[in-house]
């Protein structure tokens, strides 16, 4: 039959994962209010908790050094100095401008593919129109002449085409102008 | 006088009930924001932004939340955006240099660590520095919850009443928060 063993360290470990974890808790809400009884009896039997307590203490004291406790008399008067500061530069100060500059290599880098966005698109629109400025220079004989031409070349005048229209308009029905 | 009452003077300029408000609340505000940032000065123009803002939105206080609570909330807002701010700030400048167009890096740089600097200020610095950037290195919602709740000795429903959470999330979040302030620790005090 095998026997079941807990380590024993294991059962140690824990309670050092819970008191690290009450240490930082402890120091956090800074040491004025007691350390609970629980951690301070860990701590007598534990070198390396009361270590880390030690190690810690000093980081967390330091940190809450800079904190308050009294009200500072003079902040309402700054404060009120700051405001008026801050409405007045708000009123001569133009934002955007600042905002734009404040951003310059983003400004600068759109405006350019802007321009070049133009560049090349006028530079397409050419390529796919081509030149036909002559087309209004042309004289008022010259545009009947061209007419004609198309008329003469789409066989509009000859036999055929006036049978077939005098056809048509024969057997036109009148309201719809359907050939019947 | 109730918040409410105290605010509607507030919003109509009146200077004593502006004082009274702010006196009220500056150190808690003060000690929220340099929780955050860990940085007196910066904290105190924060702090004073902080009631800038307030007060210039006065009329908008309810009366839902405490006042405490609305307070708390620019606050944490403020800080967070100031860090964001920061970090984007140290970005920029980090390009600037890369690329070669910062001149007066030196300048920014120089600190408070001059030659007769003593030890032991060096050492306590090192390990507010730490502990620090162990907090600032968590998530940040785990780190206002741990903020508001261990440094400012703000309650559960406290914290889920600026957070705009729920009680239980609030208590996932800080525990998680411990968990992982005290892995970042040890990660560096046993090195």
């Amino acid at each position: 039959m095998t026997k079941l063993r807990v380590k024993p360290e294991n059962d140690t470990n824990m309670k050092c994962r819970e008191a690290e974890l009450q240490i930082i808790d402890f120091l956090a809400q800074r040491p004025s209010a007691g350390m609970p009884a629980e951690l301070a009896g860990h701590l007598v039997s534990c070198s390396s908790c009361s270590a880390l307590l030690k190690e810690y203490s000093a980081g967390f004291n330091t940190l809450a050094s800079g904190r308050r406790k009294v009200a500072d008399p003079t902040f309402y008067d700054r404060l009120t100095i700051n405001m008026q500061v801050k409405t007045n530069s708000h009123l001569t100060t133009s934002k955007p401008v600042v905002r734009i500059l404040h951003l310059r290599p983003l400004f600068i880098a759109v405006a350019a593919s802007l321009i070049l966005g133009i560049w090349l698109g006028g530079r397409l629109f050419n390529v796919v129109q081509p030149d036909s400025g002559d087309e209004n220079t042309l004289s008022g004989q010259q545009r009947v002449a061209l007419l004609d031409a198309y008329a003469s070349d789409l066989h509009l005048n000859d036999d055929a085409t006036l049978a077939l229209e005098n056809y048509l308009i024969d057997f036109e029905t009148p309201g719809t102008n359907d050939t019947k | 006088m109730t918040d409410l009452e105290l605010m509607k003077k507030v919003a109509e300029g009146e200077s004593s009930a502006g004082r009274q408000f702010v006196d009220n609340h500056q150190v808690n505000i003060y000690n929220v924001c340099y929780s955050f940032l860990q940085n007196e000065q910066d904290a105190e123009d924060l702090a004073q932004e902080v009631f800038i803002e307030a007060i210039r939105n006065a009329d908008k206080f309810r009366g839902d939340a405490k006042l405490s609570t609305w307070l708390y909330r620019i606050a944490v807002n403020r800080s967070l955006n100031h860090l964001r701010d920061n970090r984007k700030r140290r970005f920029r400048r980090d390009i600037d240099s890369l690329i070669g167009f910062n001149m007066n890096s030196e300048d920014e740089d120089s600190g408070e660590s001059g030659p007769f600097v003593n030890d032991d200020y060096l050492e306590q610095q090192e390990q507010k520095l730490i502990i620090g950037k162990a907090i600032q290195s968590l998530p940040e919602n785990q780190r206002i919850a741990f903020t508001l709740n261990k440094l400012e000795d703000l309650s559960y429903a406290e914290v889920a009443g600026v957070m705009k959470a729920s009680l239980s999330s609030v208590e996932s979040l800080i525990h998680r928060a411990r968990v992982g302030l005290q892995t970042r620790l040890k990660k560096y005090y046993l090195k």
